[in-house]
């Protein structure tokens, strides 16, 4: 018997497996595509099994229909991330997209790309510019994985075969032994913590995360595992510390800045959303969502500082970032001037105002906000004239109402500040009881 | 043709203490792994571009590139430089060739998916660039199978 080179081997070996294989290749360009193909056909893969695809939509019918063995993806597909197809295969057929190797193509070298590719365990990820041979090679590897796995790797693929169809017990029983196979079992301790975890076995799946990390402190799942874990348990603290570590190894993506942010405004964590706020001009990501809740979060902070000694002068400062961040969405403008305007701070609102752009300058709710700044500071008679114009226009908001009868009753006008209120009554049924209460207390 | 400056290589974040006080929230450093630039020359035409080029495969004393529009056309002799992300930065181009165009397809995005075959190159230079790109796959590799 001739002793084979084990690279020869492990060739032949998935020579043989990808054979016979269905292969998918999807790509919205056309010519990527082809070179793929060609990559493939010199593999070994046979034209026939070669599935060359252009759109998300027509990936995820091809995968329910054929079952690939392998998916080779481009990072985004159109508006679509390649990443989606793996999940929404696994939500629909858990099992056979276990046996399914799933590797992402892309020219995309930035860490946040591959960190959520760890988040989405996909079986390998080649980076552009490839050759036939980097291709090759990392095809094999993770292949070898599947086909060929150590005793410790083969622990974990039944593992996660019977966790895929639900039973839990046996599941733990193979990362229990999984654990015993592997000098570094951080896998297999994140996956018994991710099982105690749905058990609610939540001090025991602490304890199983912490001790993947006592071999690498950066190991993604056991990170991300600990921070959920955490935040099941409510211990919000802990959890922002784990996603402070999180996001130190692993640039953040859009969706656990958002997270930080929301952790950052739970545990009163103001400084750290500067901090966020840095980050985010330096990832040139234009993504809505985290646009939105940094802009909240800066103006929640902002709200804070003002309640305290670093007052007004940090507060406006956190106000403009906010509004910097959302090209003065006047959403958010509005906010910041309530905000102000509830401290009296007319002048910082009327600099705030200031930002409108021309053309939305005689916008409704320029006016409104015109109007509410005007208000601080105006002669009665004017404030009560153009808070009425206004109505006229049709411009109803809760505050021209709280200023009318405010002034009105201020001045003695009770019958036209009772007026106003049937009118708010009408106009605000759920805030009635305050109006109210306003007029009341306003009366002389 | 400028030289690149250079990020922190993929997953280097491992080597620190994450969660160390004191320390910044995230770590902007790692936002990019080192990846090779091209930067072309187009004899015909005398033009020179720098950004906007993207090496997307490496074939057999071949390259396929994303291009500027109107960048080059079939048959136009280039003049190719491909630097790699080193610290410090590396003194010159890891790789300097002449190659040829050999097709161009059209890109929806306005660009131009390019072939260009290789007329000139040096053998050690281009074993060295070939070795580069398949560190940089492996670096990933690595990435994954560390943390995943």
């Amino acid at each position: 018997m001739t002793r084979q080179d084990p690279e020869a081997r492990d060739a032949e070996i998935f020579r043989r497996y990808i054979a016979k294989m269905k292969m998918m290749i999807v790509d919205p360009n056309a010519a990527a595509c082809s070179s793929l193909f060609g990559v493939m056909r010199e593999l070994g893969a046979h034209p026939s099994n070669l599935f060359l695809i252009h759109s998300f939509s027509e990936a995820d019918q091809m995968m329910s229909k054929i079952k690939p063995g392998l998916v080779l993806t481009e990072f985004m597909v159109g508006e679509k991330c390649g990443l989606d197809l793996l999940k929404v295969q696994r939500e629909r057929y858990p099992s056979e997209t276990l046996a399914c190797l799933f590797i992402i193509v892309t020219s995309n070298h930035s860490q946040s790309a591959a960190a959520r590719s760890l988040e989405e365990e996909v079986d390998a990820y080649i980076v552009k510019p490839y050759t036939l041979n980097s291709v090759r090679r990392t095809i094999m590897r993770a292949a070898l994985k599947k086909i060929s796995p150590s005793p410790y790797g083969r622990a974990i693929l039944e593992g996660k075969a019977v966790l895929a169809s639900g039973n839990l017990e046996a599941a733990e029983r193979f990362f229990l032994d999984a654990v015993q196979k592997d000098p570094s079992p951080c896998l297999a301790y994140s996956y018994l913590g991710e099982i105690r975890g749905v058990k609610n076995r939540l001090e025991e799946s602490e304890r199983d995360y912490q001790a993947g990390l006592k071999l690498n402190r950066t190991h993604y799942r056991c990170l991300v595992g600990l921070y959920n874990i955490q935040l099941k348990a409510k211990k919000n603290e802990a959890a922002y510390q784990t996603l402070k570590r999180l996001s130190k190894s692993f640039p953040p993506s859009a969706d656990r800045l958002s997270e930080v942010l929301r952790l950052a405004i739970m545990t009163k964590q103001y400084d750290d959303i500067e901090q966020v706020y840095q980050t985010f001009k330096s990832l040139d990501d234009n993504n809505p969502g985290v646009i939105r809740s940094l802009a909240a979060a800066l103006i929640v902070c902002g709200k804070y500082y003002l309640s305290t000694k670093l007052g007004t002068v940090r507060a406006l400062e956190l106000f403009k970032k906010a509004c910097a961040a959302t090209g003065a969405k006047s959403k958010f403008l509005r906010e910041v001037i309530f905000i102000l305007l509830e401290r009296q701070l007319h002048r910082e609102a009327a600099e705030f105002l200031s930002l409108i752009p021309p053309d939305e300058a005689q916008s409704e709710e320029a006016q409104l906000l015109r109007f509410l700044i005007f208000s601080q500071y105006g002669h009665d008679s004017l404030i009560l004239e153009q808070g009425h114009q206004l109505l006229a226009k049709g411009i109803h908001h809760e505050k021209i109402y709280e200023v009318l009868i405010k002034k009105e009753t201020e001045l003695g006008n009770i019958l036209a500040a009772e007026k106003l209120l049937t009118t708010a009554r009408e106009q605000f049924p759920g805030r009635f009881t305050h109006l109210e209460a306003l007029a009341v207390k306003s009366k002389p | 043709m400028t030289r690149v400056s250079k990020p922190a290589p993929l997953g280097s974040a491992s080597s620190e203490a994450p969660g160390d006080s004191g320390s910044p929230l995230f770590n902007l450093k790692h936002y990019r792994s080192p990846e090779p630039i091209l930067h072309l020359y187009n004899q015909v035409t005398g033009k020179a571009f720098e950004s906007e080029c993207q090496l997307l495969e490496v074939r057999n004393r071949a390259l396929v590139a994303s291009l500027p529009a109107d960048s080059v056309k079939e048959q136009n002799n280039l003049l190719l430089e491909i630097w790699l992300e080193t610290t410090p930065p590396q003194p010159g181009p890891l790789l300097r060739a002449t190659g040829k165009v050999f097709k161009i397809e059209p890109q929806e995005d306005s660009t131009l998916r390019v072939e260009v075959d290789l007329l000139q190159v040096d053998e050690k230079s281009w074993l060295a660039f070939l070795k580069a790109i398949e560190t940089a796959q492996d670096e990933f590799n690595d990435f994954l199978e560390q943390n995943g």
